[in-house]
């Protein structure tokens, strides 16, 4: 595949042939149709509205963008091939790197108008190599954004930014926290099905002077107003709650039961995929002794959603 | 009595006009719509979604001192995500057994734990930054990129029938030896605070390991 693409080296000429050849055929197809327009155009300044934009509508077809649609048969659009996508450098230069960070030094550079191969991404940085292959390295994401497709088409890479955490699906996390005086570590991963509302899925330990517990949660979380920088939320969740006492302490045995929670917290997005979370949880344990048990939990944790 | 006539007259004509004029009027507006508005294809930018390689995923060996427990061997699983060129999350999960304490290999015959107690494991989460970044220069040919990190963070450890609630904190040097292939070099600390041995102690158990991990 990369030969049939270095065969098309000489893509200014070669743009400038089809251009030609494209404006003649058009100037040659759009005549007979642009004649055979006029005449409803006449009537259409007095007929109704709908029949103006039909006229406008077979009008703006037979005008269509002339260089366009003749190059995307030509050439294949931005290449989405399984090892690298092939684009050309819009930019004075970008400047590649050895490594995917700005610790490691430059040592190569791809002017413009040069052919460039994406192959992957780590984090922020992109590894590319030139059109031969020959010379590697990792160029910033961002830098990358003076660049064309193969039909021409500007691409756009952005960094994630606050836009993407509403749009992204997943988030993940860890919450350090202080259960009923106990410490506790909770891992949490949730999903976004709508802007307002998330599933999610968390796993929580604690170890307390007397026991340790595990606590398996499912929940919905509702964020009022997602797109706030502090955004409240509130969570409705069920779990499976398991109590091991110490080896210490004899009289007490291992239980396991179910747990209703109810929670209340705010985001707060940090910057680029990072969100904090604050957030308080009541847990109510349906035990199977005479009365409920109920735990507070204040919780603060890091989210990363992706 | 004509006034009326003149007036109607006039009216009539006035309306018939403003008629006329609005129809010219949409007429010119038309013509010029065709000439002013641009006939070109909008064309909005493509994201191209390149395939990422944000995980680490591997294993390690090396040796953990477990305090009054003597120095064992360890293995583990490391699993690190990059957050961004500085950042990474890692989760750490290894095992490991301890050996006697001095005091029972004195005593003879005496067992404080049970060689199920013995079995220890832990898990943990961090956060990394990656502090010094550069590379290695191994011989005349040779150049490695490579990251000095330091982590920090928690979990837990399980060890004698009980959970401990474990910080950790370290230090580690990755090699990579290609894009995709990473060498670890590790030191941790794992503190916790424990009551096996009578009365409430915070020990800092020291480890060193070496690992590899693959990118994908």
């Amino acid at each position: 595949m990369g030969i049939s693409l270095d065969s098309l080296s000489p893509i200014a000429h070669k743009k400038r042939v089809f251009l030609l050849l494209a404006s003649l055929f058009c100037a040659v197809v759009t005549t007979p149709l642009q004649a055979a327009d006029t005449a409803p155009r006449t009537t259409t300044y007095t007929a109704t509205a709908t029949a103006t934009a039909t006229a406008t509508a077979t009008l703006s077809q037979a005008d269509e963008p002339l260089q366009q649609p003749q190059l995307d048969q030509a050439q294949p659009i931005t290449r989405a091939d399984d090892d690298y996508y092939s684009v050309t450098v819009d930019d004075a230069y970008i400047e590649l790197h050895t490594g995917p960070g700005r610790g490691y030094p430059i040592f190569h550079v791809v002017e413009r108008g040069e052919l460039i191969h994406l192959h992957k991404r780590r984090t922020n940085w992109i590894k590319l190599s030139d059109r031969w292959h020959k010379n590697s390295g990792w160029a910033r994401r961002s830098d990358l954004n003076h660049t064309l497709g193969l039909d021409g088409a500007p691409l756009r890479f952005t960094d994630t930014g606050r836009d993407d955490y509403l749009t992204h699906h997943w988030e993940s996390g860890v919450a350090l926290g202080d259960f009923k005086g106990a410490e506790s570590l909770t891992l949490n991963l949730g999903y976004r099905m709508t802007r307002n509302l998330s599933s999610e899925v968390r796993i929580s330990q604690s170890t307390g002077q007397f026991s340790d517990n595990t606590l398996i949660n499912a929940a919905l979380v509702h964020q009022p107003f997602p797109h706030w920088r502090v955004s409240p939320f509130f969570m409705l969740g069920v779990g499976l709650i398991n109590t091991q006492a110490h080896a210490t302490l004899v009289q007490t045995e291992d239980t396991s039961d179910t747990a209703m929670l109810l929670g209340a917290g705010a985001y707060l997005y940090l910057g680029r995929r990072f969100v904090m979370r604050f957030e308080y949880n009541n847990h109510l344990i349906l035990t199977s002794r005479k009365e409920n048990e109920e735990i507070n939990e204040w919780k603060l944790g890091l989210n990363v959603f992706y | 009595m004509e006034t009326w006539l003149k007036r109607l007259l006039l009216t009539v004509a006035l309306s018939a006009l403003s008629l006329i004029a609005n129809a010219a009027d949409t007429q010119t507006r038309s013509v010029l719509d065709k000439i002013i508005t641009p006939n070109l294809e909008r064309r909005d930018p493509v994201s191209p979604n390149i395939d990422t390689e944000d995980f680490e995923l591997g294993f390690y060996a090396g040796i953990i001192n477990v305090e009054d427990f003597g120095s064992n061997t360890v293995t583990g699983l490391r699993l690190a995500y990059h957050i961004s060129e500085d950042f990474f999350a890692e989760a750490n999960y290894a095992q490991s057994t301890l050996q006697e304490t001095s005091f029972e290999r004195l005593s003879g015959s005496t067992q404080l734990l049970s060689d199920e107690q013995r079995e220890l494991n832990y898990y943990n989460l961090s956060l990394g930054y990656n502090l010094l970044p550069g590379e290695i220069f191994i011989g005349k040919d040779w150049s490695f990129n490579s990251a000095i990190y330091l982590l920090a963070g928690v979990g837990n450890t399980n060890f004698a029938d009980d959970d401990y609630f474990t910080y950790n904190a370290g230090i580690g040097l990755r090699l990579l030896a290609t894009d995709w292939l990473a060498l670890h070099f590790d030191v941790r600390s794992h503190i916790y605070e424990h009551e096996l041995l009578g009365e409430a102690q915070t020990v800092f158990n020291l480890e060193s390991h070496a690992g590899v991990t693959f990118f994908f």
